[in-house]
């Protein structure tokens, strides 16, 4: 029978995939009562009692009493690290806003599909009153501060064993049997002690007596949502990854990863921005929702800039017949961004269009920081325009937003913008980068590797050759010493 | 399995309204990505220059991370706060950038913005601090319409990172 010290307590920290609501696990407790008065081990057994109960995350229970001496309670307490007991309760209150946060984030494909009706603009209102009700706390509370301020925010579960005589309150009969740390941001749990595999003997508490009886407790805990967590202990992580196999797309695929950093030298304040990207035929995107977009609305500030620092980025999957030397002058994607402003009165006005070719074969400069795009605007000779655009919103629009580089219905040779007047309305900043990954070819990832094999085994050859031509070389130098003094005429 | 190593640090921030700031960042990756070692998260020391027109950091950053796909490539999420006389710290603003993805020495500038209410609201700002805050900073993730978030322009962040690709060559990936 293996005892404490036979047992390592260790710590297990598992990366949580799926929801913590789903998290749940089982404690066995046995307990084993011995009598001082029989020496019998038969004897011993007889009194072995097993109990078994599954909590899930977070909740609060405990057992009604059991028989005297073989008593077991359990309890969860909920308690944060960072804070003390006094805003134990506050915490919990904020714990259940993320949950209907939670809820409202599911719901986003609804909102998206609804704000995608831009003709809608009467409920425009209503909608920016729910959008920003949902999103933005107007006057959010000192713990919601200091939530959302403090890194490190573990939520604590414990799971405490009650030794008490009916029921009677005493710290020192409460003993931890596990303790598990949940962290939010980085969706990490650790538990101390870790589960215990199936062919473990469990851990062992310290041994209580009771009048002329000795009780052993016995436990398990075993995971009951393996596929939510994953282990990423310190000592097994890197086996871990080693294993995990690096996605080699069947195609070439571009990974696009862009910054809608500013804008600066337009009209009007409050501008947001559309962004869609256009790809030629036969390439394909996988998500074709990210494929376009809209940034917030931002008001500038003293620099006469809008900060939107909006992150975006779209996969998008190559032909497989693309050839690189033959196809340098096929058309490339390109991304087009459509610059609003609006203003109190709820009227939009497009303040520019820009458009950025998105280069087809990553280089080693391929990330591209503060490219500058310059924006323009159809200029309209008419005074009414100019009237109509200025009292109730609205200008003189491009009729198809692609017609800024290619339009997608052009098939002749030459393509002539005359007659088409711009005007220049402002800069706008973007970040792009690009990340090229060929497609699969088995060969050459293995004749790669199999070179550095190749070449790491002959600068081993060659080295052990040299300490051998050396020692050889040393070992004459040691003879010719030695020669004279071993010479009989010496002797 | 690739790996991807960030180390630098986070230097500072500048053209905000006033100084006296820290700052918590943390930084966030797809699926595909997992923290071998270092702090995913972290929150600078409150900066109070009296003459320099930045806020100085210098909070160091240190991560290693594996990878089994480029997607989900990892960005920083920063909050700048600011900690006035009163010893209240009010939002001042949010900002996002992706780690670069080519490696070598860069300085990447992060922009900020804030959430802003209405009149009442910036009003009350103005006078007694505090103002309107993401309820959860996960929200600058969600939603491709976000027009309808109003933001105010802030002060930028710099990071000064250097960036340490391995084994991506082998997986065909050309940084």
């Amino acid at each position: 029978m293996s005892n404490k010290d036979d047992i390592d307590y260790d710590i297990g920290s598992y990366r949580c995939e799926g929801s913590i609501e789903h998290f749940k696990f089982r404690i066995c407790l046995e307990i084993l009562r011995t009598s001082f008065h029989h020496k019998n081990t038969e004897i011993e057994k007889k009194y072995t009692k097993r109990i078994e109960k599954v909590f899930h995350w977070m909740e609060k229970t405990s057992d009604e009493p059991q028989d005297q001496n073989d008593l077991e309670e359990t309890s969860s307490s909920i308690e944060g690290k960072l804070l003390d007991s006094h805003l134990k309760t506050e915490f919990n209150q904020q714990h259940n806003g993320r949950t209907i946060l939670h809820d409202i984030m599911g719901h986003s494909s609804i909102l998206t599909e609804s704000f995608k009706k831009i003709s809608l603009m009467k409920d425009h209102k209503k909608n920016i009153h729910f959008f920003t009700k949902n999103i933005i706390d107007n006057s959010p509370s000192d713990i919601s501060k200091l939530h959302n301020r403090l890194p490190n925010f573990n939520q604590i579960m414990h799971v405490l064993l009650d030794l008490g005589n009916n029921g009677t309150e005493n710290e020192n009969n409460n003993l931890v049997l596990a303790s598990l740390y949940w962290n939010p941001n980085s969706h990490i749990m650790t538990i101390f002690p870790n589960f215990t595999t199936n062919n473990s003997s469990g851990y062992i508490l310290p041994i209580s007596t009771v009048k002329d009886s000795c009780f052993e407790y016995r436990f398990w805990i075993e995971n009951l949502s393996n596929e939510s967590l994953e282990l990423i202990t310190d000592t097994f992580h890197l086996l871990k990854f080693n294993h995990y196999e690096f996605y080699i797309p069947e195609t070439d695929t571009i990974e696009i990863l862009g910054e809608i950093t500013s804008a600066s030298g337009f009209e009007y304040d409050n501008l947001f921005i559309r962004y869609s990207i256009d790809l030629p035929s036969g390439w394909k995107c996988a998500n074709t929702n990210s494929l376009n977009g809209t940034t917030h609305t931002c008001r500038r500030n003293n620099n006469m800039t809008s900060i939107f620092s909006y992150l975006f980025n779209v996969t998008v999957i190559l032909p497989k017949t693309i050839d690189q030397a033959k196809d340098q002058h096929i058309n490339s994607a390109f991304i087009t961004f459509i610059i609003y402003s609006i203003d109190s009165w709820n009227k939009e006005r497009v303040e520019g269009y820009a458009s950025y070719l998105i280069p087809k074969f990553s280089t080693s400069i391929s990330y591209k920081n503060n490219v500058k795009l310059e924006a323009w605007l159809p200029k309209s000779r008419n005074c009414i325009d100019n009237l109509h655009r200025y009292f109730i919103g609205g200008t003189v629009k491009l009729a198809e937003p692609n017609y800024i580089s290619v339009p997608s219905n052009f098939n002749e040779k030459l393509l002539s913008k005359f007659g088409m007047e711009v005007e220049h309305r402002g800069t706008l900043d973007i970040t792009l980068s690009n990340i090229m990954q060929r497609r699969k070819s088995i060969g050459n990832t293995n004749n790669n590797m199999n070179k550095n094999d190749i070449v790491s085994a002959q600068a081993l050859v060659k080295s052990v050759n040299n300490v051998m031509a050396s020692f050889k070389r040393a070992r004459q130098r040691m003879l010719l010493a030695c020669q004279p003094i071993l010479s009989p005429s010496h002797i | 399995m690739a790996e991807l190593f960030i180390i630098g640090q986070l230097c500072s921030a500048e053209e905000f309204p006033s100084k006296s700031l820290f700052c918590k960042w943390s930084v966030h990756a797809g699926n595909n990505w997992k923290i071998i070692s270092g702090h995913k998260e972290g929150q600078t020391q409150v900066d109070s220059p009296y003459y320099d027109s930045r806020t100085w950091w210098c909070h160091p950053i240190d991560i290693h991370f594996a990878s089994k796909g480029i997607q989900g490539w990892p960005k920083f999420h920063v909050q700048v706060y600011h900690y006035d006389s009163y010893g209240r710290s009010e939002i001042y603003g949010y900002g996002f950038c992706y780690v670069p993805t080519t490696p070598g020495t860069h300085t990447v500038d992060c922009h900020t913005w804030r959430p802003i209410g209405n009149l009442r609201d910036e009003f009350r700002r103005f006078f007694l601090g505090g103002g309107a805050q993401l309820k959860s900073p996960d929200f600058v993730y969600c939603g491709t319409d976000r027009y309808r978030l109003h933001t105010e322009s802030l002060g930028k962040v710099r990071f000064r990172l250097n960036v340490i690709a391995r084994n991506f060559r082998h997986y065909g990936v050309e940084l």
